[in-house]
């Protein structure tokens, strides 16, 4: 049984975080350091975008001030978010060797995801793996996770909703959500999840920690043990930290192609009204968010989520995304009753005619 | 030539990553291979550094993103970045449509192209034993 390195460095700065997962990855990928289950917590709380992302486009900068949030950059790909101070992040860095995984693959997502699912089933959540790389309860998302790599090593972090404060959140997010209808901004509430709202009370970070750090050990056939930098890592971090807390680093990438706009379409289907709201980067043509709501009943009542899930990140091509539906409806994932694919299909080709493409 | 699926063309180049590599007088252009692009999905962003910028063999120079993933691109040579494909910055999904033309990505100018003997190069006896076993490996299950 191999040892892994358990480093938790409690709640530190954004920058600090940064900095960490750059130089965590970057010397393992060397050869050097350790293998490392690495837990995250954020003080004061931040908006973080990601990799490849303006925060311009994704964040409401004047409230994050006023508010006290810190904003900065992840090193790691995917979309926008809060972590304020009651998350709890989870890390990997590790050699690819060890998931013999040189290419980041669907079946290497799910074996990351897997131990975080199960620590959070022995704490009485039903949680599970949802493609491609999220953790959720009866459909409702409680970790979003992303990834990259550094020659050998690769580094998969996820988020942990303890408690969710949903106003903040959207208020700090500029994604066009603000532009949302009320029932919307409602159906969100629908779509996340957060332990305390499963387990009716908010666990506290070491509960969830040692939850997760059981489960890693049983996973992965490993022994964790408590370690802190080695003298290389602290080194490397005193000189690549200047540059996580620069505004160089933070607005890195200028909002020019990473523009995002809302369109929405309303059809009355025989079976009841169908509100499609989509979230796109035309310029990419690429689908960012799906909001797909209405005064029907969908079975199971996670299906609408799942299908969601299914046409998120996909691109802006009309046959592709309606294929995507048409296969869900075949493949009986989702029964609305009086209503068919076709139906689904209408708001959505609707809502894709009004984008300026 | 096409090899479970994947259009893998023979007189390409090719790395451990799926990145592929066609010499074209003294520069080297690069792009995602089928298999890579395939398991990658939707692309969403793709890096591109400046030109003139130094490159190293087996040393890292560019990031992609696709599903969450922020993946790594590594240089088979020592040379320079002599393009890179502007294209890419507004639609990086050139790279689903097209990945062995539109969606190209960089111009290396190598030192020497002798390190290119480390790559995967040759018919069908070479690709198709290399490409089933890491279809083995990573195809989705």
């Amino acid at each position: 049984m191999r040892t892994w390195r358990l480093f938790d460095p409690q709640a530190i700065t954004s920058a600090e975080n940064m900095a960490l997962d750059e130089v965590l990855l970057e010397l393992r990928g060397q050869g050097k350091g350790r293998n490392t289950l690495r837990f995250l917590q954020f003080e004061p709380r931040t908006a973080l975008v990601g990799f490849h992302q303006s925060i311009q486009e994704e964040l409401n900068i004047p409230y994050c001030l006023e508010h006290g949030i810190d904003v900065n950059r992840r090193i790691t790909g995917g979309g926008a978010l809060l972590f304020d101070e009651s998350q709890i992040g989870w890390e990997i860095v590790c050699e690819k060797t060890f998931f013999e995984a040189h290419l980041p693959t669907e079946a290497l997502f799910r074996r990351l995801c897997e131990p975080v699912a199960a620590a959070l089933r022995s704490m009485g959540v039903d949680a599970h793996f949802r493609p491609r790389n999220d953790i959720e309860v009866a459909g409702r998302k409680i970790s979003g996770t992303g990834g990259t790599d550094s020659e050998d090593a690769f580094l998969f972090q996820g988020t942990l909703l303890t408690d969710f404060d949903v106003e903040t959140m959207l208020s700090c997010l500029r994604v066009p959500l603000e532009k949302l209808k009320t029932r919307e901004i409602e159906s969100m509430r629908e779509r996340v999840t957060c332990l305390a709202w499963e387990m009716g009370r908010i666990p506290s970070g070491e509960e969830v920690k040692e939850a997760l750090a059981r489960s890693f050990e049983e996973y992965f056939d490993i022994r964790l043990e408590a370690g802190g930098l080695t003298q290389e890592e602290e080194a490397l971090l005193d000189e690549r930290l200047p540059y996580f807390r620069s505004q160089a680093w933070v607005d890195m990438v200028r909002p020019d192609h990473e523009r995002s706009e809302a369109v929405r379409a309303v059809y009355k289907s025989p079976a009841g009204l169908i509100r499609m709201t989509l979230v796109v980067n035309a310029a990419k043509r690429i689908l960012k968010q799906i909001y797909i709501t209405g005064d029907f009943l969908a079975f199971p009542s996670r299906a609408l989520f799942d299908l969601e899930a299914a046409l998120r990140g996909k691109a802006l091509k009309p046959e592709l995304l309606s294929g995507i539906v048409e296969d869900f409806f075949a493949a009986g994932k989702i029964v609305i009753h009086g209503m068919g694919a076709e139906d689904m299909c209408k708001p959505l080709s609707d809502a894709l005619n009004g984008i300026a493409l | 030539m096409e090899i479970a699926g994947y259009n893998i063309p023979e007189e390409l180049y090719y790395d451990e990553h799926h990145f592929w590599f066609r010499v074209e007088g003294d520069e080297l252009v690069m792009g995602m291979d089928e298999f890579a692009e395939k398991l990658a999905g939707q692309i969403v962003f793709v890096q591109l550094p400046f030109e003139g910028k130094n490159v190293s063999a087996g040393k890292k120079f560019a990031k992609v993103e696709s599903g969450k993933w922020l993946g790594t691109v590594y240089s088979p040579v020592d040379g320079v970045i002599a393009a890179v494909n502007q294209e890419l910055e507004s639609n990086p999904s050139l790279i689903n449509q097209d990945c062995y033309g539109a969606g190209w990505m960089y111009r290396l100018r190598p030192g020497d192209m002798g390190s290119l003997g480390k790559l995967v190069h040759g018919g069908r006896d070479v690709l198709e034993p290399w490409l089933t076993e890491d279809i083995k490996k990573f195809k989705k299950d």
